[in-house]
């Protein structure tokens, strides 16, 4: 099966004051038709740039974004706008992201004018009535009037969807979509998220910084770990939370305080050799995480940059050690 | 003895629609060397609690009832609600200080780290700035930074996880007693937020402090809380041992809060948001303000706000006339989260 929309070994480089810097190294990601996929990491990891390049917002250095097949930065005219249409971004801050001067029915009417999916207000009405009953704002007449300031932050986060509904699109990135919303409702959203999924075989791309989150999220997709830069796991979820098998995703599962006094006091750390965090401006050479890595050899981790490589089951990862020890045992294994 | 012991504490926002009761007769006492878990949902009055204990609460605010008794080192024990301004700006860092929500932006962005501890220093009377460097060297130490290197250093040149670290170590500076904390570890990547609990931890069993969390972030909590108190429209509406709390919690809302966290390790359970929004505090409904989002709510519940009722143990209390069948619900055994009781 081809994929959906695909990242084939995409680069971003940004011109900064103290000199370039790479924030995305060579990312591949594939995504499937009505997948649930996150993307996890720390603040500097590139995840937040490749969901804008995912979502075509912003050009790759080097290296191409597929949608159904075609690249996408040489097609332009009818094609390109299909795309921009197919490829929705929520953004993480709802207090931020929509029009203070605006009434609900303001933002949410002009996506369907611009884009000829409803011509008059009595059109525009139908359609925003069934659009926010799918993201449970109703009764739809009480919401369509409001301002921004009336709603709650929860409220604010339903209206950034339906925004992205009113275009019919087949991916919808959302960076950090719940991180700003309070704790007791952010599962609410998410469910919202994947019931759209399975309603109109939407594929959502959900980037976050938070491993739980998106462990519910993608409990049955895939979670994609990134670390300065580049993707260095990618694996089915629960595979990857019970085993991680790159030292970086251990360590972050082994860090994570847990709501759960046993499980949180009694876990065992992976001892890192350094807390540092390199500078993207002067990165390691070889596997940007061998001077804090564990697992790190000299001659090989700090030379030679490991690429992602498949390892059983149904997984990859880009280590030299992990690739080795895990594909040799399967071999082991098999004799 | 406890440190702090509040009692009946009630403040009161006003607003043009009529005051809003962010805090409606809080009690409780902070032992020495206790940490003490605050957590509710955002609007349950949690902050505005941890301010008004060190009264810098903003114009508007009101206390209009209760008292903050505070026993000092040398085993006084005074009404905070009295102190005059001198006798506040002793309380306020050299007795009780607070590490703000906001850290991150909690600094002077034009001034180094070393003026920062300098004015701090000054403004409670350390005026030798060898003293004050000795002190704040020390204390970079504890929190494992390099002084050399941070206290020349402007705040932007420090990662957010040093800043937290050094508005740690300025909160420590004249011994405190207590130690307030509001969302310590928010908006820190996982590897900084476990090294922030670490070093509070070791901070604690060195120092002696007594800690009060504030957050919606259960798992600071879990890590490291003694007791805890769940807040719900400006009341406590539970308070427990952090076990009990967490394995055999008795009011609805707790229940609802726990149910609503995802967690990385263990099963999934049947995890669920809580549905509804909270009260207005200007127009709380009679009885339990939590019935409109309750399931286990009966007729009874809107006759009357239930009080502090003794659940299971003395030391466990839960606002809920229903417990007894939220006990039957989630059962007693212990290490077995709520979501999965449920599932």
């Amino acid at each position: 099966m081809s994929a959906l929309i695909e990242l084939d070994r995409v680069t971003r480089t940004f011109q900064t004051p103290a000199g370039i810097i790479t924030a995305v190294d060579a990312v591949s990601l594939a995504i499937e038709k009505a997948e649930a996929i996150c993307i996890v990491g720390e603040s500097g990891c590139g995840k937040t740039t490749t969901g804008r390049m995912l979502s075509g917002l912003l050009r790759p250095t080097s290296g191409r974004l597929l949608f159904e097949g075609s690249d996408v930065w040489q097609t332009k005219g009818d094609e390109l706008a299909r795309f921009r249409r197919a490829v929705q971004l929520v953004h993480q801050d709802p207090y931020a992201s929509l029009n203070p001067t605006r009434t609900v029915y303001q933002t949410l009417s002009a996506p369907l004018f611009r884009h000829k999916k409803a011509r008059g207000r009595q059109q525009a009405l139908a359609a925003l009535d069934d659009i926010l009953r799918r993201v449970g704002l109703v009764p739809p007449a009480d919401f369509l009037a409001k301002y921004p300031h009336q709603l709650s932050g929860g409220q604010r986060q339903r209206v950034a969807i339906a925004r992205a509904l009113t275009v019919d699109p087949r991916v919808i990135v959302a960076d950090e979509a719940v991180s700003m919303v309070d704790v007791s409702i952010r599962i609410s959203l998410l469910n919202l998220l994947l019931a759209l999924r399975d309603e109109f075989n939407v594929s959502i791309v959900l980037i976050t910084h938070d491993l739980a989150v998106a462990r519910y999220f993608a409990s049955k997709g895939r979670i994609g770990v990134m670390y300065l830069g580049r993707m260095v796991e990618l694996a089915a979820t629960e595979s990857l939370v019970s085993d991680p098998a790159h030292p970086y995703s251990a360590a972050l599962i082994a860090a994570i305080p847990e709501a759960d006094p046993t499980i949180t006091r009694g876990k065992e750390r992976v001892p890192l050799r350094s807390a540092e965090v390199p500078s993207l401006l002067a990165l390691p050479p070889g596997c940007t995480f061998h001077p804090r890595c564990p697992l790190a050899e000299a001659g090989l981790c700090d030379v030679k940059v490991p690429e992602l490589l498949p390892i059983p089951v149904n997984r990859e990862v880009a280590c030299h050690v992990a690739v080795r020890e895990r594909t040799g045992a399967k071999e082991a294994a098999l004799v | 003895m406890p440190v702090l012991s509040v009692r009946g504490l009630s403040i009161d926002y006003s607003t043009r629609n009529g005051p809003a009761r962010a805090v409606r007769d809080v009690s409780f006492d902070l032992e020495k060397s206790e940490t003490l878990a605050i957590i509710g949902e955002s609007g349950s009055g949690k902050t505005t609690l941890a301010v008004g204990l060190i009264r810098l609460s903003p114009r508007g605010a009101k206390v209009t009832a209760g008292q903050i008794l505070y026993t000092s080192k040398d085993g006084v024990t005074r009404d905070v609600r009295d102190f005059e301004e001198d006798d506040l700006r002793e309380y306020r860092w050299a007795e009780c200080a607070m590490v703000f929500q906001a850290a991150l932006n909690s600094f002077n962005p034009v001034i180094t780290i070393w003026d920062q501890f300098l004015d701090t220093g000054r403004a409670h009377g350390l005026r030798d700035s060898r003293k004050v460097h000795e002190r704040a060297s020390e204390l970079l130490d504890l929190v494992h930074l390099d002084p050399r290197r941070v206290l020349p250093a402007y705040p932007h040149e420090l990662s957010g996880g040093m800043k937290q670290r050094v508005l740690i170590a300025m909160s420590l500076m004249l011994d405190p007693q207590i130690v307030i904390l509001d969302e310590p570890t928010t908006a820190l990547d996982i590897l900084t937020q476990r090294s922030i609990i670490d070093l509070l931890g070791q901070l604690r069993a060195k120092l002696g402090f007594s800690m009060i969390f504030i957050s919606h972030d259960l798992s600071i909590a879990a890590e490291l809380a003694d007791r805890m108190i769940t807040m719900y429209a400006g009341r406590i509406v539970e308070e427990a041992s952090v076990d009990d709390m967490f394995y055999r919690p008795r009011h609805p809302y707790s229940v609802a809060l726990l149910r609503a966290v995802p967690r990385v390790s263990g099963a999934l359970g049947n995890v669920t948001s809580i549905p509804g929004s909270p009260p207005d505090l200007v127009r709380l409904p009679p009885g339990c303000s939590y019935v409109p989002r309750c399931p286990f709510a009966i007729d009874a519940c809107r006759a009357q706000d239930p009080p502090l009722l003794a659940v299971d143990t003395p030391d466990h209390v839960a606002a809920c006339i229903r417990w007894e069948h939220v006990a039957a619900a989630i059962g007693s055994n212990a290490e077995i989260p709520v979501a999965e009781k449920l599932a």
